[in-house]
């Protein structure tokens, strides 16, 4: 079965190359050029994935701009969206992760890149379906019902805050999670502005359970947004 | 008994002025020819030696109480010089200190609202068709009194000392004395160039203006004059000093933007436009030569236009930092995985701190600064020699280094390296766009480090720059809010 892409971006050009090169690796593409058309598409259709630029014009009555349209489709969906952005700037990006994205791409990228994330959330979508209590990734091996978490078959101690953002960011692998996402969900939402702490946890559980904290492959930072949790099979792909 | 009297008449001579002295000496020739000459007791005199004694007792009166009344003149006169030299001097040392038209005349106003014990002082300059007020004592001098204002016009025109009619200018407080006030004018100007006006306001209570003040205030007002004109002079030459970098700027970043955006979209339109060549058929080597330098060329302008971009947030002083907490090898490992194309399986050898290490700094930023610095000891070091990256603490800031073994930065380049559009001249026409470097700068000294270039000890150049540590006592303290939630 071929998925199915919705491209939404108000740069003809960019649709036009997006369009042949999604279709040239056998997506099935559907092109927007405003977040209006986007949001009529999405609903009336629903498609795999979404690629969204967040640049558009907007927002006004009727022409929502790309952080509205992430946020009117997550009202009623959870299909993956990827998120296309010329700035620099990372809080446009941490806005719309905490919006809802799932991941976000600097313009100027090459297809490759696009591809492989697009592989990626689209991967997760389907792993998510199945609520496994056993996380393993190669040598690491987390076990969320027993809250024991081995390396290469020896224990590594963790405390519960530890093995809490380890169990988040391991359940949402491959996904850019944000400081604010980390902080609400593992230390409750009253702590959103202590980004200063979260680090000195990451410090801690990088040095339990990267074979090299001073070169970790589990946990990456994405800097300036978060982290993700590389799986081991992205890891390759990835450098 | 004639050199008592003589006693007294200088007595009278060294307190009194000339007249009272002369008086004094006259009622001393009566009195002595009244009591000491025969016959007593009358003003005629019998003997003719006596009246000649009489007479030269009188001429010496005369002449000692003159002498005393003229050396002490001249003794207050010095005195009174000496003050106003005293205060002439002060002035222009402290007109000296200052370069600023604001601050000169400031001090001036001041000083000789001091010097002449005055209600108020104020320094107005010329602008345009009128004047401004450069500097008052207080804030109740109107500029755009009619009276005043052609009163100053006046006195700058005719170059003298104007007098404006009493209670005029109300003093402080809107308070007038009874008697009013006196006001002067004074032109300040140099030979050629009117600059402004000194005001000054005095009470008629305390008392009016002399002659001699009348004098002191122009010599003041000359003094002023020099000094108001040499720090107009000087701002003037500042001011074109910025004009001329910042015009001088403009053209660099042009012809950057000219030479260097241009080169790459010329190598993107060539392959491009080669490609669509129809009735062309491209060996698959070929095709795919042309697609990457495409592909390398349009990276290569996207790092132009991020350079330009933060160059010119730099310059406008409009850097904003995200700053975070990260460990020096999260930034390493960022940057080593960012090049990696370039490093081609080139060792990095890594020196980085082993003990728990947090700085403060915004990623993006000093990543790129390390990035840049990697790239240069790549490009200018031969393919074989090790590059080192370290980190070490340094106070409280963690100081990085990059130093590779290549040919080194030739000497007295070390600072001007870090310029705006400077590229070393010795070097081979390089890709370089001369602003790698500047923008290091800018971003590290944004964080409030700094960063210099040296010889390498082993040969080489070695790039150090610091940044500063996140503050200790955060690291041991629990999270500030919220329980842990139980999965």
């Amino acid at each position: 079965m071929t998925e199915r892409v919705l491209v939404v971006d108000d740069e003809r050009q960019i649709l036009r190359a997006l369009s042949a090169g999604l279709r040239a690796n056998n997506y099935q593409v559907e092109l927007a050029a405003d977040g209006e058309r986007a949001l009529t598409l999405a609903a009336s259709n629903p498609p795999d994935i979404i690629v969204l630029d967040l640049e558009m014009p907007g927002p006004t009555a009727d022409t929502p701009d790309g952080l509205e349209v992430i946020r009117q489709i997550r009202e009623w969906s959870q299909l993956p969206i990827i998120v296309l952005s010329a700035h620099a700037e990372e809080r446009e990006k941490v806005q719309a992760l905490d919006a809802g994205a799932d991941d976000y791409l600097t313009k100027p990228f090459g297809m490759e890149e696009l591809l492989a994330r697009i592989r990626a959330a689209l991967r997760r979508t389907t792993q998510e379906s199945q609520a496994d209590p056993i996380l393993d990734f190669d040598s690491l091996r987390i076990d969320l019902a027993g809250h024991v978490v081995t390396i290469d078959r020896a224990e590594v101690h963790l405390t519960p805050t530890e093995f809490e953002l380890l169990r988040v960011l391991a359940t949402n692998a491959g996904k850019v999670m944000t400081h604010q996402m980390l902080l609400t969900q593992v230390w409750g939402p009253a702590s959103e502005d202590s980004t200063n702490y979260l680090r000195v946890y990451i410090n801690q559980l990088r040095r339990k359970i990267e074979p090299d904290s001073a070169r970790p492959r589990f946990i990456v930072t994405d800097p300036g947004i978060g982290y993700r949790f590389r799986p081991p099979e992205e890891a390759s792909g990835r450098s | 008994m004639l050199v008592f009297y003589l006693v007294a008449v200088t007595g009278i001579a060294l307190v009194a002025d000339m007249r009272a002295s002369i008086a004094s000496a006259a009622s001393a020739f009566f009195a002595f020819n009244f009591f000491f000459t025969t016959p007593y007791h009358t003003f005629f005199v019998a003997n003719t030696h006596d009246i000649l004694a009489l007479i030269a007792f009188l001429g010496l009166s005369i002449i000692i109480s003159r002498l005393v009344v003229r050396a002490r003149e001249r003794t207050r006169d010095a005195m009174r010089r000496s003050r106003q030299t005293d205060t002439l001097y002060q002035l222009s040392v402290a007109l000296i200190r200052s370069n600023e038209v604001e601050s000169v005349s400031a001090s001036i106003a001041e000083r000789v609202q001091r010097m002449f014990d005055l209600n108020r002082c104020a320094v107005l300059l010329v602008e345009g068709d009128g004047f401004r007020v450069g500097a008052a004592t207080d804030d109740g001098i109107d500029v755009t009194d009619r009276e005043l204002f052609s009163t100053a016009r006046r006195a700058l025109h005719e170059r003298e000392m104007t007098g404006l009619g009493t209670r005029r200018l109300q003093l402080g407080n809107g308070a007038s004395s009874p008697r009013g006030n006196e006001t002067l004018v004074v032109p300040i100007r140099t030979t050629d160039e009117p600059i402004g006006v000194l005001v000054v306001v005095r009470d008629y209570d305390r008392r009016p203006f002399n002659d001699e003040e009348s004098r002191l205030l122009v010599t003041f007002a000359n003094q002023a004059a020099l000094a108001i004109e040499r720090s107009q002079l000087t701002e003037q030459r500042t001011r074109a000093e910025i004009l001329s970098r910042t015009d001088e700027l403009k053209s660099a970043l042009l012809s950057a933007v000219s030479h260097d955006l241009r080169t790459p979209l010329a190598s993107i339109k060539a392959s491009a436009t080669t490609l669509m060549q129809s009735g062309v058929s491209w060996d698959e080597a070929d095709r795919l030569e042309l697609l990457e330098a495409i592909d390398e060329e349009t990276d290569r302008l996207n790092r132009l236009v991020t350079n330009l971009l933060d160059l010119s947030r730099i310059e406008a002083g409009a850097l904003n930092l995200a700053r975070d907490w990260y460990e020096p090898a999260e930034v390493v490992n960022e940057v080593l995985d960012r090049s990696a194309h370039l490093l081609e399986g080139r060792e990095v050898r890594l020196d980085l701190p082993s003990e728990s290490t947090l700085i403060d700094i915004d990623f993006v930023m000093i990543s790129e600064v390390l990035a840049n610095l990697l790239e240069n000891a790549v490009k200018y070091s031969p393919a074989n020699d090790e590059i080192r990256i370290a980190a070490r603490k340094l106070g409280d800031m963690l100081e990085f280094r990059v130093e590779d073994r290549g040919p080194g930065i030739p000497a007295g380049d070390e600072e001007r390296i870090f310029d705006r559009f400077y590229r070393v001249e010795k070097q081979p026409r390089s890709r370089s766009s001369g602003m790698g470097l500047a923008i290091c700068r800018g971003f590290v000294e944004a964080h409030g480090g700094s960063i210099a270039a040296q010889p390498n000890p082993g040969g080489g150049t070695r790039f150090s720059f610091t940044v500063p540590l996140a503050r200790a006592e955060a690291f041991t303290a629990e999270p500030p809010a919220g329980q842990v939630a139980q999965p």
